[in-house]
This record gives C-alpha cells, structure tokens and sequence, in this order.
C-alpha cells in the first residue's frame, strides 16, 4: 500500500481572505451548503465552500443564475482534507484538476454584481432552462432531461446512477461526440432547409457551437467534440484541409495548454481515449460488413479501450456493458434522445401536446427505468481487480493497443487470447501472490472499521463498517445525498483493494459508530456472513441492515466466548461476551487471531468488566502482537491489568479527529507511555495497515510515507 | 496530400500503424485506391502441363485484376515513367519482408533497362523495402508483346542464372502475368541451376 503525499498546500500562512469572487459554472447548493469554484480579482479560483444563515438565503441562492455573479466574500483558507485512505477522494488532487489555488471556508457573502459578459448570459440561459424544465416536465423526467439537454446530472437518482455504473452505460448520459454530431447535423441541415447559404450557415455553426458547449456545462466530452468541429469547419473555410485525426490532436493539445489541469479529470481522459480508439481504429471498422457488426466492435473497442482508465479510477469494470450498449447506445442515441429534444421543444411552443405526450412517455420511461434496475441487480456483472498499479497499467495499455494491431492487421482472433487474455490473467493472478496477512484500521472518523485479509485471498473479514451518528436536521439543511461511511470510505476501500466477497461480517455491537454504515456494504459487497453479539439484533441501530441481510438472503449469526472459525492457517475466536443478554458495549464480540507468530485482538467497545472477564477465562492470551484499543481509547477501557498482560506490541485506537468525546483519552496514551507501549491513533496517522509476512510485521499509515518494520524473530 | 494518380487533394485517413509509424502515409486518395480490383482467389494453372516447364514454377499468386483503371495506372508507370506510382504498392510487397526465401526479380535487359531508367519490377520491392538479389538475366531483348500465346509457349529460354542457387527456396518478383511464359521460363531455369522450390508473385493477373 502506497502512502498518501502529504499535502503540499502549506498552511502556515493561513489569513483570512476578503475578495470579490465569481463563481464560476461549477458549483452545486445541496442541504446548508454551497460549494464550488470561484475565480478572485487576481484571476485566482478557489475552491469555497459556504454554510447558508436561514432557508431563506438558501432559496435566494437557488432561484438565481450565479455562474457569472460577483460577491464579496470573506473567508479563511482551510486546509484541505486528506484522503481517509489510498483509494479515498482527494481533495488535493481534486482541487489541481480545476486549477484551484485551494479551499476557502466563507463566512460572510455579499453579492456586489449580477452575472455579466457572454458567459453570464449563456449561464443564465442555462439557469433558466433548468428552471422551465423543472416546472414543465414531470419529476421522474426531469432528471434525464436536464442530463441530456443541459448536462446537469447533479439530480440522477443514486440508486439508477449505481445501476448505470454496473452496467457500464454511464456515459450515454453525459453529452457525448455523437450527441454534438446530432445536434450540429440537424442545425446545419435546418439552416440549409430555411435557403440559407452554406457559407453562412458554416458560420452559424462556428459561432453557435461553443455558445452550446459552454450552455451545456462545458464537460471535456463536449467540448473535445466542438473543439474538433470547429476545427475541421475552420480549416475548410480556409481552404486548408485539415484531417480529422489533426484536428483531434489539435484540440487535445489545446485543451491541455488552457487548462493543464484538465488531464486529471477521468472525463477527460475517458473522452479522449474513446474517442482516439474509434479514430485510428477507422480502417478496421468501415472494413465491418454489417451494421451490426460494425456496431459490435464500436461497442467492444472503445470498451476496451477506456478499460484501464476506468480501473485505475473506480477500481472495476462493467462486463456486461459489452452487451448492454449494443441496445442501450442505439435506444438512447435513436429514440430518447430525440423525444426529449422534441418534449423540450413542445414544452414552449405547444404545451397541450407536450402534456399529452409526458402521459404516454413517462410510464414507458419508467418502465425501461425498472429493466435497467432489474438488469444492474443481476450478479457477477463487474470486474474487481483493483486499483491498478503502474506496471499493470502498462500490461493493460500494452495489451489494449495490442488488441487495436491484431484487429487492424487482420490477424486470427486466436491473437486476441495474447492481447486481452494474458493482461487479464495477469491482473487477476497478481491478486493471489501476496502471502502476507493484512490488517487495515480504516480512518472513519470516530468509528470502527477494521479490514483483515488472509494471504493469498483466502478469506477476507470485516469487523464493523463505522457509521455516523445522525442528527434531526430542518429540512432545508438535508442533503439529497448525504455523506455516507459505508458507501463513501470503506467500499472504495474493499474495491480498491480487489476485495468482492466478504466472508465473514462481524457486528461487534449495536452502535452507530460501528454499524450504521453496515447496510451500504450489505448493498455494494458481496456477504457471505454476518456475525453479531446475542441480542444485539433487536437493538433499533441495526433493523435497516438486517432488513437488507434479510432480502439478499444472509445469514445472521450470534457468536460468543468460544465460537470460532478456521481458514487456512488462520484461527479465529470469539473471546467475549460470556452471556447472552445486551447490555451495550461490554457486550462487545470481540475477535481473536491467531496466524503462525502473529496474534491480533480486535475489542469492538469493550470496557473495563469485559477485559477483566477476558482476562479471567483466557489465561493463556498475552504477549499480543496487534490490539485494537477497546471503546476507542475511552478511559473506561484499556485497563492497566489488561494491558500489563497482553503487552501488545502495537495498539491502535481508532478514533475521530477532534472528537466530542476526547478519545483516546490522554490517561490512557500515558497509561500506554508508561507500559513503553507503542500506540497509533487513526486520527492522527489516517488508515494503518498492518501487514505481517513471515516473522515481520510492517506498519503503513495514510497520512505519512514513513514504515516501520518490526521484525518480530528478535 | 496528393493523390499520385488523380492529383487531387485527400485527407490521410487515421490507423493504428500509422499513428505508431509502422506504416508510410497513404500516397493514393480513397476513391483511386477503391478503383483497382483485389484477386481473393487464385485460379489455380494447368496450361503448362504437358510441356517441358511443367512443375517448374510451384505456385503463382496475383495482387490485381487487370482492369481498365489498372491498365491506366500501370500505363503511367511503366511506359511514361512515373516511377512514384511503385508507392502505391508498398502494401502488397511489405509482407515479404519477412519471408525466409530468397526474392528475385524479372530482370529487364540491360538495354531495355537503360531506355527506360528504371526496372518497373525491382522498384516494387525497393520502395517496400524487400531485399532482393538480381540472380537472372535476360538473354535476348525481346519484348513478348504481339506473339500469339503458341509463340511465347515455345519461345527458347529467356533467363540464364547468374549465381548459386544449389537447394534455394525462391520467390520470382513479375509486374504482370498474361501466359506465364516469362515466370515459366525463369522458373525452369532456377530449377534447373538447383533451385529447391520456386513460386511467383505478380502485381497483376491478366
């Protein structure tokens, strides 16, 4: 596991900022808060982030155009958030793919300018579009219709989005090259249509495209596809022909010098890919005898050929997408494109007909909605290998291109098992060699979230998913999609990883900040069983996850002192509780390992009377190489008997940063000092990761690069 | 770019070869090139059985058809000397690169050679890049044009062998193939020097 860069924005010059800002086009209002990019009088953008006073500042802000609009802001430069792990976002680099100098938390605003020039008039267009669209189309249509018109996909419905991604047809709704052919194809004609003279209507077009782009959000798949246009229609006008492939590495280069940033951005570079894929793979393609081969290979090509990018990123890929698309892009390109043009069109100029229309479209939309989730929930769609590493990012692009080479030269398919066959093999079988034991304590706040995996994938578990405490919120404040532990940290974990399956769950007990996350990972991983301590499974915190155990048919299992299980060489036992009735924290499962030398504790909450009972029955544990501080740190917990016995070499107390609760409590990290008991906390050092591979233990933090090795034969 | 034979002007058409320069830029636009005609299949040949070349030559395969258009390009090459026209050809000759036997041309005579400056034949191979060695020479400078298909059958032998070919694997290079006289007879004449096998390409099947 590679450490995270530490961030390289300093902060020692934190100072409050006082400017005027503009906002730019990238920006979103979801519960108390605003957040986006703003560019000050020094043509500096920052990233500000903005908490509203009342609901009625909330609304002012939403019922206007702010792209273009000036305020007065006064803020401080907040240091950036660090990822909660490898595979977590980054803000860092989040930040430099906009160009950003860095992040302002803004207390007071005050608007001093209404949006101004073209790119205030087009963004208010824009606003006002989205405005008709909202007010017109019915609510189950709004959200396709302002992604497909306008570009704005701020309201897809999470769950329809995921089914997206499983089915890998993401991108037919963003605004894609062909959507601009479409568009620019049915202008350029009407303008011919209305007898007016090519020459002009080129110009029309040269004018109206980068209108267009910049109405529609300006995402680089739009503006890669005008940039190409505009280019090829310049160089026409001119009389210098330009091919198409120039014109193409034209606007790649340009783009790149405008906005360096931009090569960060994944939809930059999933657009370009895919596009220079069925570009230089021309040859091969006109050479297809059939549309619906020639539409396979499309499909197939540019499949494979954003493959790497798409892992690198998301750490998975959608198989089925090599079938779905061949339906999927010609119904939308075909068919709901087109009808959400026309419905938009009628919206303005018949209303009636358009109400009518919505009565016969919106069920049948709705129904291909359900197919679409329907199909998206069948299993073993994705493939997981996790995130790839430099070298199997060159073994896939080499056997990518190498794949584009055997299809343009015509060679066997047999070909194919060296192009795509060995990388994918390689990938995959990369995955089994480890034969270290890994234990990762996940940054999740003040939570647990505690990752152990077998050597060689034998066996994956999870003890706890973290969770957030949830808080009664005035309406206005809740967010459409609120921040999620589960969904948000330790999935991207898991697949960063290459991790699918889990094998065993462990709920150490009934409390939020170790289960409200549970019900997400139920969702997204593949659970083969779920452990909790007896009684727990009435408490409220854990109903919504045991509704989802339920209807995906996992099994739920109540484990004590004694129970225990086996994979290869490593052994499980449950130490604790000794009895059957709930009564909170002490009541924690607690979990031990035991592979070859390496001995681990994992305590859930665990206080003082259960280390004692601990202690008490299990005589024969201590010297213990890895603890899991109970109750994270709390000073109800890590007793100095209980410590003085186990003399773990490493304790790790999972906790928040600036906690409520003040853990780990200050007399328990001097209780720890004065045992010479090395301690990390996560909210100190960000996700640790423990790994222990024959007779060394080898300790790497998130937030620093540093490893310490402890080799444990001495 | 102009196309070398209708000199207007064309956009390069993208490829993977070509982005990765494994392949030349195109010297033909699109609708030129669609013009010639390829040959899929290769008609296998019996008219020279029974003669004393049979089994001399051990197989024959073509590029094109000899089609008006190609008639008009080739017209061009090979009797007004636009030697630029071989580019067109780069393609079909590249794959022999990388065969293991030996590539020999149809020599023109010397004579002939120096009234037109340049071999039609050997230029193919020169602009694809394929090694060759001139192992024949012409005997006698006589055109096969205007002879019946009875006189070139049984013409006396056109080529003498220069060099070893003792148990040599051999392709014969020809621009054109109308009776097979031409690569016959070099082919008989190989064998006859040791050559172990002998096969022939031709740009074009009459």
């Amino acid at each position: 596991m590679h450490a995270q860069d530490k961030m390289s924005i300093k902060v020692d010059d934190i100072a409050a900022h006082e400017d005027v800002f503009t906002w730019t086009s990238t920006h979103s209002i979801s519960g108390s808060k605003i957040r986006g990019f703003a560019v000050n009088q020094h043509e500096q953008k920052w990233y500000l982030t903005y908490a509203f006073e009342s609901e009625k500042e909330k609304v002012s802000f939403l019922n206007q155009s702010l792209t273009g609009a000036a305020f007065l802001m006064k803020g401080q430069e907040t240091e950036l958030p660090l990822p909660a792990h490898e595979y977590g976002f980054d803000m860092h680099t989040y930040l430099k793919s906009h160009g950003a100098q860095g992040m302002l938390t803004v207390i007071s605003m005050k608007q001093v300018l209404q949006p101004e020039g073209v790119t205030g008039w087009i963004a208010k267009q824009r606003f006002q579009m989205e405005k008709h669209i909202e007010l017109h189309f019915p609510l189950s249509l709004q959200p396709e219709t302002k992604a497909l018109l306008l570009g704005s996909r701020d309201d897809v419905d999470p769950q329809e989005s995921r089914a997206y991604q499983i089915l890998g047809i993401t991108h037919l709704f963003a605004i894609s090259g062909l959507h601009v052919a479409f568009l620019t194809f049915i202008f350029y004609q009407s303008l011919l249509r209305l007898s007016i003279r090519k020459e002009v209507a080129v110009w029309c077009l040269l004018i109206c495209l980068p209108v267009y782009a910049s109405l529609v959000g300006g995402a680089p798949s739009v503006w890669r596809a005008v940039g190409v246009v505009e280019i090829l229609l310049l160089s026409r006008q001119f009389h210098m022909r330009v091919a198409i492939q120039d014109a193409f590495a034209i606007s790649l280069l340009l783009y790149i010098y405008l906005q360096p940033g931009v090569l960060l951005q994944v939809g930059f570079q999933l657009s370009y890919v895919a596009a220079a894929v069925l570009l230089f793979s021309s040859p091969f393609l006109q050479a297809q005898s059939t549309v619906f081969k020639q539409s396979f290979w499309i499909t197939f090509l540019c499949q494979i050929g954003v493959a790497p990018i798409l892992l690198y990123h998301f750490y998975e890929i959608s198989l089925s997408s090599f079938v779905v698309n061949l339906l999927f892009v010609p119904l939308f390109s075909v068919i709901i494109l087109p009808i959400n043009l026309m419905l938009f069109l009628f919206t303005f100029i018949l209303p009636s007909l358009a109400d009518i229309l919505f009565i016969l479209y919106e069920p049948l939309r709705m129904a291909l909605t359900m197919f679409i989730l329907k199909l998206a929930s069948l299993p073993h769609q994705l493939w997981n290998p996790g995130k790839l590493s430099n070298w199997q990012m060159i073994v896939a692009f080499t056997g990518v291109v190498g794949t584009f080479f055997v299809l343009e030269l015509q060679y066997s398919f047999k070909r194919l098992a060296l192009t795509l066959g060995l990388p994918i093999i390689i990938i995959q079988g990369s995955l089994y060699f480890d034969s270290a034991i890994e234990v990762t304590f996940l940054n999740v706040g003040q939570g647990d979230a505690t990752l152990i995996e077998l050597p060689h994938r034998q066996g994956t578990i999870l003890i706890d998913s973290g969770g957030l405490l949830r808080f009664d919120q005035s309406a206005w404040k809740q967010s459409g999609s609120p921040f999620e532990i589960g969904r948000e940290v330790i999935v991207p974990f898991l697949k960063g990883r290459g991790i699918h399956t889990i094998d065993t769950f462990v709920w150490t007990h009934a409390d939020s900040d170790h289960v409200e996350g549970a019900e997400e990972i139920l969702e997204e991983m593949n659970v083969k069983e779920i452990h909790v301590t007896p009684g727990a499974i009435t408490e409220d915190t854990l109903q919504q996850a045991l509704q989802t155990a339920l209807t995906k048919n996992i099994p739920v299992k109540e484990k004590m002192a004694g129970d225990g299980f086996r994979i290869g060489d490593s052994n499980f036992t449950y130490l604790s509780p000794q009895d059957t009735t709930y009564e909170g924290n002490n009541d924690s499962l607690v979990l031990y390992l035991k592979h070859e030398l390496f001995t681990a504790l994992f305590t859930g909450d665990l206080e003082q009377d259960g280390e004692e009972n601990l202690l008490k029955s299990y005589a024969g544990i201590q010297n213990l190489m890895l603890l899991k501080a109970g109750h994270h740190g709390s000073n109800t917990s890590s007793s100095e008997a209980f410590l003085k016995r186990l003399q773990p070499r490493l304790t790790i107390f999972s906790a928040g940063q600036n906690n409520r609760y003040g853990h780990p409590s200050p007399d328990v990290i001097e209780r720890f000092k004065d045992l010479h008991l090395p301690t990390l906390t996560t909210a100190d050092v960000g996700s640790i990761h423990v790994r222990y591979n024959q007779q060394v233990m080898t300790v790497q933090t998130s937030y620093e690069k540093s490893i310490k090795k402890r080799d444990l034969s001495k | 770019m102009n196309c070398l034979i209708c000199s207007t002007s064309f956009i390069e058409s993208a490829s993977w070869q070509k982005l990765f320069l494994i392949k030349p830029a195109d010297v033909i636009c699109n609708q030129c090139r669609s013009k010639f005609e390829k040959i899929l299949k290769t008609k296998s040949e019996n008219e020279w059985s029974g003669t004393i070349y049979e089994g001399a030559l051990d197989s024959v395969k073509s590029f094109y058809t000899y089609n008006d258009w190609m008639k008009h390009v080739f017209q061009q090459y090979k009797f007004q000397l636009d030697v630029e026209l071989a580019k067109i050809f780069v393609e079909d000759f590249r794959p022999l690169r990388q065969v293991q036997e030996l590539i020999v041309p149809i020599p023109l005579h010397p004579e002939m050679l120096h009234e037109r400056t340049f071999s039609q034949v050997d230029q193919f191979l020169i602009d694809a890049n394929v090694p060759f060695k001139n192992v024949l020479s012409k005997t006698e400078n006589r055109s096969q044009v205007g002879k019946t298909r009875k006189d070139r059958m049984s013409t006396e032998l056109l080529f003498s062998v220069q060099e070893n070919v003792q148990e040599q694997h051999i392709v014969l290079i020809d621009d054109l193939y109308t009776t097979g006289t031409t690569l016959h007879h070099a082919a008989f004449a190989l064998k006859k020097a040791g050559a172990q096998t002998v096969r022939a390409i031709t740009l074009i099947r009459v």
